[in-house]
């Protein structure tokens, strides 16, 4: 009976210090995971009729669904803060998390004074997504394309300036709203009539699909989601 | 008690104080028996729980009053401005939360702070995070350039604002009092709302008339800052 006791207390000794340490792990993955989180990635833009690629930095930390935007450089024009709600909220429905229990800062870096239209949508959904559950994005993937609710990415322009842009900052892969890869180039084709007094110039305007692809060499993808964006942009093993 | 009831026995209790400090018998927050080891009293626990991670150090709060027009009305609302200061490397950024804020106001902003370092000569070494209260879902313009820059003197200097003085207008960056559209309807809200005195640029001198109230037109708010901070 007294063997039994004795083993008995050693039993209850190893439950607790079993269960701290237990207690003490989960609490560091618990906030590893929720208390703040760290995502860049790369918005292609247009600026003066040529492609630019912006580094965005989101954060979201345990807070109370405040929506920070860092106006140090550049400003926000109103449509893309209504894109960086729509985003927030399309990213807490994708991700299954609770906007309202995170701080969020959306950071923008780039020499431009402005930043408006909402081609950013796809970007800081994605972002938003990564920083609410600590998963690292790939740097060599850069995306455009609006959002609309559902996680759709809605149609921008400027596709080819962006492609080349992606292309001369050395990335890998182009991610476009659905049916922009393609892109359809003007072609003129005139023809000469002389009938003896006058001369004319007829011309015709014809239009040839170029791949994107094909005319920058950079690898394009067309993506309609954001979860489908997501699985080209997130860091898998190896990678 | 033979030795396999204790041994059932001490497997319960065991169970049952793994269940418990796993937060699943009580269903507990996990933050909330993290914060429970802290050194504080449990009464200092619950506070700190309720408090945002990002505390800021100091709040300040000024105001400016915005205008809206009802058909041939215009009416206008005080809007508390309040600026969180925590610690960072100058960060400026806006709540976008509950409104969308206007390029305008954005440089009024920006300019606000250049001009209360250029001042003081002092450099602005916090994260800022400011935003404006009120139920409009757009805020824009840039007649409270002037007040955020006063309050922000005020703070890096470490004096106190007066209670009950308003500085409606705009600035540019070298602190010079720039014309306000509204100056009537912005006074009068500032009027109702216990102003005892209320500053506008001398441009707007001519289109206010508050009664019960001091007027005063300036050019430049270097030359007020004795009128708005004791």
């Amino acid at each position: 009976m007294r063997t039994a006791m004795n083993l008995a207390l050693i039993f209850i000794l190893f439950s607790l210090i079993g269960a701290m340490a237990l207690d003490s792990a989960l609490s560091r993955a618990s906030y590893s995971v929720d208390e703040r989180g760290d995502a860049r990635l790369y918005l292609a833009a247009v600026a003066h009729d040529d492609g630019i690629i912006i580094p965005i930095d989101i954060s979201a930390e345990k807070g109370s669904g405040k929506i920070l935007m860092n106006i140090d450089n550049p400003l926000f024009i109103t449509d893309t803060q209504q894109s960086i709600k729509t985003a927030v909220e399309e990213a807490a429905r994708i991700s299954g998390r609770d906007a309202s229990k995170f701080d969020f800062m959306f950071s923008m870096d780039t020499d431009a004074a402005l930043i408006s239209g909402p081609s950013a949508g796809a970007a800081l959904a994605i972002g938003a997504v990564a920083a609410m559950t600590n998963t690292p994005l790939r740097d060599d993937v850069v995306i455009t394309g609006g959002i609309s609710y559902g996680g759709r990415i809605t149609p921008v322009g400027g596709i080819k300036e962006k492609a080349q842009a992606a292309f001369n900052a050395g990335k890998k892969m182009f991610l476009v709203p659905i049916g922009e890869s393609i892109n359809r180039e003007p072609v003129e084709k005139c023809v000469d009539k002389d009938t003896g007094r006058t001369r004319e110039k007829r011309c015709t305007i014809s239009y040839k699909s170029v791949g994107i692809e094909e005319m920058i060499g950079i690898r394009v993808i067309e993506v309609g989601t954001v979860q489908e964006a997501l699985n080209y942009m997130v860091v898998m093993d190896g990678q | 008690m033979d030795n396999k009831k204790v041994f059932w026995l001490v497997a319960s209790f065991a169970l049952i104080i793994i269940s418990f400090e796993m937060g699943l018998i009580f269903d507990v927050p996990r933050d909330t028996r993290i914060i429970r080891t802290s050194p504080f009293s449990s009464e200092m626990d619950q506070k700190m729980l309720e408090i945002p991670k990002t505390e800021p150090l100091i709040s300040l709060i000024t105001a400016g009053i915005g205008v809206y027009d009802a058909g041939n009305v215009t009416y206008g609302e005080v809007i508390p401005i309040e600026m969180e200061l925590s610690n960072g490397p100058g960060r400026v950024s806006v709540e976008i939360s509950s409104n969308i804020y206007g390029e305008e106001l954005q440089w009024s902003i920006l300019r606000a702070i250049h001009y209360a370092e250029e001042y003081t000569g002092k450099a602005f070494e916090h994260d800022m995070t400011l935003r404006l209260i009120t139920m409009s879902s757009k805020v824009d313009g840039r007649s409270a350039t002037a007040a955020m820059s006063s309050i922000l003197i005020a703070f890096l200097d470490g004096k106190t604002m007066k209670n009950g003085v308003y500085i409606l207008a705009d600035m540019n960056g070298s602190g010079h009092l720039m014309e306000i559209s509204n100056a009537q309807a912005r006074a009068e809200t500032a009027a109702q709302n216990g102003a005892q005195l209320v500053i506008i640029p001398r441009q707007n001198c001519n289109d206010v008339s508050v009664e019960n109230t001091t007027v005063l037109c300036t050019d430049s708010l270097e030359k007020t800052i004795s009128n708005i901070m004791e």
